[in-house]
This record gives C-alpha cells, structure tokens and sequence, in this order.
C-alpha cells in the first residue's frame, strides 16, 4: 500500500479494497519500524489518526467519497493542531500545546483527511538543510549521509520514505521547493495569498505560503484543492474560488511558451544538475512545449534582498515569544528583564537568533530605510523581471536547487553558503508567484528538481505542466532502497 | 519677555465598538477579567488580526466631523518593545499615513470667542485595556 500514490489510495478506498484504519495501520507500523533512521517526525499521532481513520470509515460505509477521505498525510509541525504539541522545530515551543487548529488543519481534518503525525522541521522554519531542529536533523532517505533539505525537511525524508503518501509544507524562500527538489518529490508554493495562514506559525508574514508535498502532481492538485481557499481570518487570503487542480492536468502542452531564464543556467550550477535540466526541457519539447530564452536581470538581488526582509519580519514575529504566557520560560528569572533574556537566550537555537539579530539590525532607528526600505524596493524590481518574462512565455523552468543534497554539517558552519542554495527559489517568494518543483533526474545517485514558475494564481498550469512531463517519465516513481 | 503657551495633547479614545479593533472578542465594560480574550489577543503563535471595519468606519467619521483630510489609503505599523501588556512584543499602531490628518475643532470660550485647535492626526490603534500583575 505504502508505495501507491495518494490518488490510487483513494480509489482503492471507494472501492473497499481496504479501510482507513488498515491503511493508517500500516503506515505508523511503517513509521515505528523506518523513522527511527530518519528522524522525520517530531510527533505522531497514532491515537488522532485512527480515531480520524474511522471516522472517516463510517462515511465512506455511508456512501459519501472524496479525494482525501481516509488518506494519511504528515503535517509539518508548524501548523498549530488543537490539543497537540506544536514545536516548530524549537525548545521554546517544545511544551506548546496548542488550543485551536490552524486553517489548513481544519480544511484537511473537513475533506477527511487522516492526520499520522507532524514532522520535523528547521527551526521555525529557518534553514534550508533540517540542521537547525531542536530535535535533531533529519536524514535524507536516498542516502543516511546527507541532507534532506529544509526547512520542511521531515515532511519532505515521510513522504520520500513512503511513510505517509502527502504532506503539507510551508515555504518563505524554497521550503517546500527545496526539500522536494533533494527527497524526488513533488512540491508547490501557491501564490501568496492562495493558502490561508491562519494557524501557520509566521516566520516572515509577507513570504509564508503554505503547499502540499507529494510523489505525483496529481496528488499534489488533489492537496492543493483541498488547502487554498478564502479565509476572513487571513487578511492577505485572496477571495477568490479555488479551481479543482486537477480538471486541467490533461491539457496538451503544445505550443506552451517555456522561459528559461539565463542566470538560472550559469555560475554556481553544478553543470551535472544542468545537463539534467537540459534533458527534462527536451522531454517537454517531444510533448510540443516551446523553450524560450529569457532574462531575469536581478536574479542577483534576490538573495541580498531576502536577507534583510525575512528576517526583519522574523525578529518582530518572533518577539511574542517571550516566556510570560507560552512556550520556554527560564528558570527562577530575578526580574522581568532577566526573564525576557534568559527565556529568549535559552529557547531560540543559533540560527533563530542569528536572523533576528539581523532583523532587528535592519529595522533599528536610523536604519530602518537603509535596509528594509531598500530591501522593498528591490522586491518590486524583481517582481518586475518576472512581470516582463510573463509577457512572453506562459511558465519559466530551470533548477530547484544548484546542486543535489549536500553531506549533513557540510554547510552548517558557513551561513552564507547554506543561504545561497536557496538563489533560484527566494525571488519567487519576493514576488508572491506559485512555484513548483517536480523530480528529473539524479546525479551521484540523488534526486534533482525542477523547477516551475508561474503567472500569479496560475497553480492549474503548472500542475498541467508537472503532470504532462510525469506521463512522459518515470523519475518521480523511484523510490529509495530501503525505504521502497 | 512675552511667552506664548503651547499646548499640545495627545487623546486616547477608546471607540465604543463591539469587539475589539483586530479580533472578535466583546469589550464589554466591567466584564470580568479574562471572560473577552481570544487567541488573537492572546498573541498565540500563528494567529493574525482582522481590522474591524466599524472602527475604521467611526474613525472616518471621526475625520469628517472634524474636517480632516480621511485617507483613501492607510497603512499600520508594528511600534516593537517588550512589556507585560503587549503580548506580540509590538503594537499594531499607525506612523507614516495614518487614517485622519490635517483636521480642526472649533471650542468655544468662556468669552464667547470661538477658539479653533487644530487636529493633526488621528490613528487607529490598538491597546490593552488594563493588565493586572
């Protein structure tokens, strides 16, 4: 069971071929038995999740269907879930219990879905490698030695492992993309504003987005039709109606304008990665999809750009966290002062305060337009370079990712090298555009991404895109030894 | 030596709405303590606050009534520090276009003179109604 895809999951539940619970069973045995080489999840929750397999039994006894009722998914452990620990990846969340569910939490929970656990993660979300959880990196499931990216890292190493089917992710410069890109999976950031953030915990408000992580696009349309969708308690969730993903997969690719951006193919790519690429654009030219070069100038920017903005947000985001109500409180504070210090300076890791030390640098008096003013308007530029590049083609492909997955505490030690495996996904976060990452190919026996980009709230198109190209390979159906 | 007196005031006015400016919980007067917070006002990890469009409505009408300009466009600021009071670690204040600017109020004095006070800007913010500790 734990090698189909979600879609094939559901169908063989319509049709009584086994139930939720067999199929929920099967997977904790699987995480007993497996995760305790990976590290993927933080908390499972076996008790939750039969209780919701059954549930979701007596409506399917009951004659009512749909595309997620009774299928097991991972949820990275940054989506608050009402009555569960909800870490974040840190010690200062480690005794937070949270009392409401997140919106995408409860949007899952209502299309039946079957909650097994939630996953590891960097610490609130910052890092792109899993290194910086306060309960241990994750391993890689194609290879124990490296990395499975970040910072959605243990919902990414579930999936790839098989463990679960799906699972969410969040995403404020490749989170989502990323970790797909080095697990073989299938991965979607949808247009800021499409996903509800409600219950999400912020790391940078103006970047978040949450997306599903799968093994097909398929799947992946069926997660992201159930989790977008209008919130009155996002005040920067777009009111719009959510498209069923997955009615516009079979379009035809032909005559499908391609961008390939050229500083997406230069310094700083792993030439193996690129000749990769150049292989998946030439299967997407067979299927009549025409590459197109384009230029992207301030793809530079990017980097420095999201550098000052993520985490100036993160240092006011973060600032609740101060161990009066919630979370890590020290021990035996002296006055108000030492507990705000000591709680904060005990409960962040070394990376959290890194970026808040940056953050609160960037938007101090005097400094203020300096960094995050300038950082801004750098942030228009960019959404301009792929304003102009929509004008002439209808998606931009390149690299999720210059190189495949690194050895872990390889990069852990050099911020600034670690922060540059993410410069083809952060500008897609600068400009609020969906992208995507979807498996094709391997180099040194581990997986590569590619990467999608599309017009705003063009999610159908690049679901259409990913799942032609999964017609025509097999990449993503590889599954790594041991875990297969 | 002839001196002028310069007065200036600054006026918190609490808008009688019926839930706060950025969550749906009452504000009541003399409710019990703790009865009107929801996880919004609570700072919870993961929530985001809603702008109550009726304090926005009360502060235009507020701005009409003074003869000030009401912006079409209005932006809030997060003012960051740590206090008991502020569970977020900031407030969700204005700064650089605040809702009303740029108005006036006419008071009569005891003389009969009217006297005119000019209303430099309003903002809509949020505050805590009153912490014990």
């Amino acid at each position: 069971m734990h090698n189909k895809t979600l879609a094939e999951l559901a169908a063989d539940l319509k049709a009584k071929a086994y139930s939720s619970e067999e199929l929920t069973r099967s997977l904790l045995d699987r995480i007993a038995r497996l995760d305790p080489q990976l590290n993927s999840f933080v908390t499972v929750t076996a008790d939750i999740a039969l209780t919701q397999a059954r549930a979701a039994d007596a409506r399917i006894a009951a004659g009512e269907s749909g595309p997620l009722l009774g299928i097991p998914y991972a949820h990275k452990d940054i989506f608050c879930t009402d009555g569960v620990r909800t870490s974040c990846g840190s010690k200062m969340l480690d005794n937070f219990i949270a009392p409401y569910d997140a919106a995408v939490t409860g949007k899952l929970a209502t299309a039946g879905a079957v909650m097994l656990g939630k996953t590891n993660m960097d610490e609130f979300a910052m890092g792109s490698s899993n290194e910086t959880s306060f309960y241990g990196p994750v391993k890689n499931p194609w290879n124990l030695d490296v990395v499975p990216g970040g910072s959605s890292g243990g919902s990414a190493a579930a999936v790839a492992a098989r463990l679960a089917p799906a699972a969410t992710g969040t995403d404020t410069g490749g989170s989502i993309r990323q970790p797909a890109a080095l697990c073989n999976l299938t991965g979607i950031k949808p247009t800021y504003g499409r996903v509800s953030r409600y219950g999400m915990i912020a790391f940078a408000s103006s970047l978040d987005q949450a997306g599903p992580m799968t093994r097909t696009a398929e799947d992946a349309a069926i997660m992201l039709t159930a989790m977008a969708g209008f919130d009155p308690r996002d005040s920067t969730c777009v009111d719009r109606p959510v498209e069923d993903y997955r009615a516009a997969l079979g379009n035809s690719l032909k005559g499908l304008k391609v961008g390939l951006p050229k500083e997406y193919f230069g310094e700083g790519l792993d030439p193996a990665v690129g000749s990769v690429i150049q292989t998946a654009i030439d299967a997407l030219k067979k299927l009549g999809a025409e590459p197109v070069e384009i230029t992207l100038p301030n793809t530079a920017l990017a980097v420095p750009a999201y550098y000052v903005v993520a985490p100036a947000e993160c240092s006011s985001n973060l600032s609740r966290f101060d161990g009066v109500r919630f979370g890590y409180r020290c021990e035996n504070p002296k006055d108000l002062e030492d507990l705000y210090k000591r709680s904060r300076g005990e409960g962040f890791g070394p990376e959290v305060k890194r970026r808040i030390m940056i953050g609160t640098y960037a938007l101090s008096a005097g400094y203020y337009d300096a960094y995050y003013l300038k950082a801004q308007q750098v942030r228009h530029l960019i959404a301009d370079d792929f304003k102009q590049a929509f004008q002439k083609v209808d998606v931009i492909l390149g690299p999720t990712s210059p190189t495949v997955a690194f050895k872990l505490g390889e990069k852990f030690n050099d911020p600034v090298t670690m922060y540059l495996s993410d410069i083809y996904t952060i500008a897609v976060n600068l400009a609020g555009l969906p992208g995507m990452s979807i498996p094709a190919g391997f180099v040194h026996d581990l997986p590569v991404g590619l990467q999608l980009i599309g017009n705003y709230f063009d999610e159908a198109r690049l679901l259409n895109v990913a799942h032609q190209y999964q017609q025509a390979t097999d990449w993503h159906r590889r599954a790594p030894h041991g875990f297969n | 030596m002839e001196w002028e007196t310069v007065i200036g005031l600054e006026i918190h006015a609490q808008l009688a709405t019926k839930s706060k400016i950025f969550s749906s919980a009452a504000t009541a007067y003399g409710a019990e303590p703790n009865t009107q917070a929801c996880a919004v006002d609570l700072g919870l990890p993961g929530v985001l606050p809603v702008l109550n469009k009726e304090a926005v409505r009360m502060a235009a009408k507020f701005g009409l009534a003074t003869g000030s300009t009401v912006a079409k466009r209005s932006v809030f600021a997060r003012k960051n520090y740590f206090y008991p009071d502020l569970p977020k670690g900031y407030q969700i204040s204005q700064y650089e276009l605040p809702i009303v600017q740029h108005g006036v109020l006419d008071i009569e004095l005891e003389d009969g003179s009217v006297k005119r006070i000019g209303v430099t800007r309003a903002h809509l913010e949020e505050d805590a109604g009153k912490s014990l500790h």
